[in-house]
């Protein structure tokens, strides 16, 4: 244990890897209850796989991948919410266009591109040990962008998520509101990126977030509780994958899925009807 | 709000024609009742009132403007809960919805005073104080529809839109939500969708019968 503790703490990458973890968490702590509130996996799907072909893009150009990653992200969470508000009896076909089209493009772009090698199973399964500072710095910045937003608009997110139609009436810009959650939903996608790939990481944005609505009543609760889950899976997948030579993300992925189904088993809402 | 007009409104939907060149006039602090078969057109007829559909030909003023252009000006009691019953949100949530302002700000203590105690005392006018700090999922549906009544209280706005309020509920559960719109009479004007006129009798000052596409005024008991 101690052997572990040690290693965290002195090789540099684990550092990282742990720092990136937890910076992972919090972003899923703040949106992933919404995402599960709102029963929308699919769309956070749907924005997650088409990222690929904004990193594909970058990577032909030239230009940074996590640049294209966040452009492509940003730009899905706008069509995919608005397909969600005005085109809600074609939404599942419209999203699976979006979801396979920005997969298809990603690939070809990346095998198009001359150098390129083995940077789309890191894409797509994660490398949290591969975190540098820059990398950090930048999720790190997005999280600060994130919890402003949420602190600012978590009360008007709610309204929107609960009934639109009352928020209309209350004067509330209901479309602005869903495409800023979209928006905010892709760029917690750009957040998770490389901790657990884009395949994976639905996985770290759901299940700690619909372990947690199990057990607590209310979003603020939920998304602290959801924000702890996730940084435990990741420590412990972590370390999980140091101490038997796994690969990380899908370590992290299936600790996750261990506390999901440990919250199934706890009785429901232990906190629940009370006044 | 003073005056609310329907200038020969029609609207389609899926090619059929729900509502066919109605004209009325509402005044201010009446309770409007409105009532007609399954899927005559009740609801459609509401929401368009308020400005949650746009009509197909003809238009809503109120006051002499469209509905949309209005803020805050309505509080709206849906038909049904709008999402899941076990979405995480506590009664005094819900209801503090009915305050919540178009842009966030940082209100200073004494409108936070005001706005906790709007949230309180229509809470209290449903009578769920009991279950002010509980989720909605351990609500009863009578609780339920009586939270969603206290939601469009606290908004404290001139009009209340209420769509089958008392639909699914118990003699008891009824009897609670009507009273709690009794107390308020003549501070709003109600409109208030229902199948069952016996609701309306000695209540509505005006009984709209939806049918048709068309809309025929009953006479009141």
């Amino acid at each position: 244990m101690s052997a572990l503790l040690t290693a965290f703490l002195t090789q540099r990458f684990l550092t990282h890897a742990l720092l990136g973890g937890m910076l992972a968490s919090l972003a899923a702590g703040l949106l992933g209850p919404f995402v599960v509130a709102r029963r929308i996996s699919y769309l956070a799907g749907g924005i997650a796989h088409s990222v690929l072909g904004g990193i594909g893009l970058a990577h032909w150009l030239g230009w940074p991948p996590l640049l294209g990653a966040a452009g492509a992200a940003v730009l899905s969470g706008l069509a995919i919410g608005t397909i969600h508000r005005r085109w809600r009896a074609q939404e599942d076909t419209l999203i699976s266009a979006l979801w396979a089209g920005g997969m298809a493009a990603g690939v070809l772009l990346l095998t198009a591109t001359p150098g390129y090698q083995n940077d789309l199973s890191s894409y797509l399964f994660g490398n949290i040990l591969m975190l540098d500072g820059p990398a950090l710095m930048l999720m790190a910045g997005l999280d600060g962008l994130l919890l402003v937003v949420m602190a600012l608009l978590h009360r008007h997110l709610r309204a929107v998520s609960f009934d639109a139609d009352f928020a209309q009436l209350r004067g509330l810009p209901v479309m602005a509101l869903e495409l800023l959650l979209m928006t905010l939903i892709a760029l917690t996608v750009v957040v998770m990126l490389q901790v657990v790939g884009l395949i994976l990481l639905i996985a770290l944005l759901t299940l700690p977030a619909a372990g947690a609505e199990r057990l607590l009543r209310t979003l603020p609760a939920i998304s602290l509780a959801t924000t702890g889950i996730a940084a435990a899976c990741s420590a412990s997948g972590l370390a999980l994958a140091y101490l038997a030579d796994w690969p990380a993300g899908p370590a992290i992925v299936l600790t996750t899925l261990a506390a999901y189904v440990l919250c199934l088993l706890a009785p429901r809402r232990l906190m629940g009807a009370s006044s | 709000m003073n005056t609310l007009q329907l200038d020969r409104l029609s609207f389609r939907y899926d090619g059929r024609a729900l509502l066919q060149e109605v004209s009325l006039q509402l005044s201010a602090g009446s309770f409007i009742g409105i009532v007609g078969a399954n899927g005559a057109g009740k609801s459609t007829l509401l929401k368009l009132m308020i400005g949650l559909l746009t009509p197909t030909a003809g238009r809503v003023l109120v006051d002499g403007e469209p509905p949309t252009r209005r803020r805050g000006w309505v509080g709206y009691v849906p038909q049904g809960l709008p999402v899941r019953r076990d979405f995480p949100l506590t009664v005094r949530q819900l209801v503090a919805q009915g305050r919540l302002q178009r842009w966030p700000g940082w209100p200073g203590p004494a409108a936070r005073r005001r706005r906790r105690e709007a949230v309180e005392a229509a809470i209290a006018q449903v009578e769920l104080q009991p279950q002010a700090g509980a989720s909605l999922g351990a609500l009863s549906g009578g609780q339920l529809q009586r939270a969603l009544l206290a939601r469009a209280l606290a908004t404290e706005a001139p009009l209340l839109a209420l769509d089958e309020p008392t639909s699914g509920l118990d003699a008891r559960s009824q009897a609670l939500l009507l009273a709690a719109l009794d107390a308020r009479r003549g501070r709003h004007t109600v409109l208030f969708v229902t199948h069952d006129v016996q609701l309306l009798t000695g209540r509505a000052d005006r009984v709209l019968d939806v049918a048709a596409g068309r809309i025929q005024e009953r006479a009141t008991a």
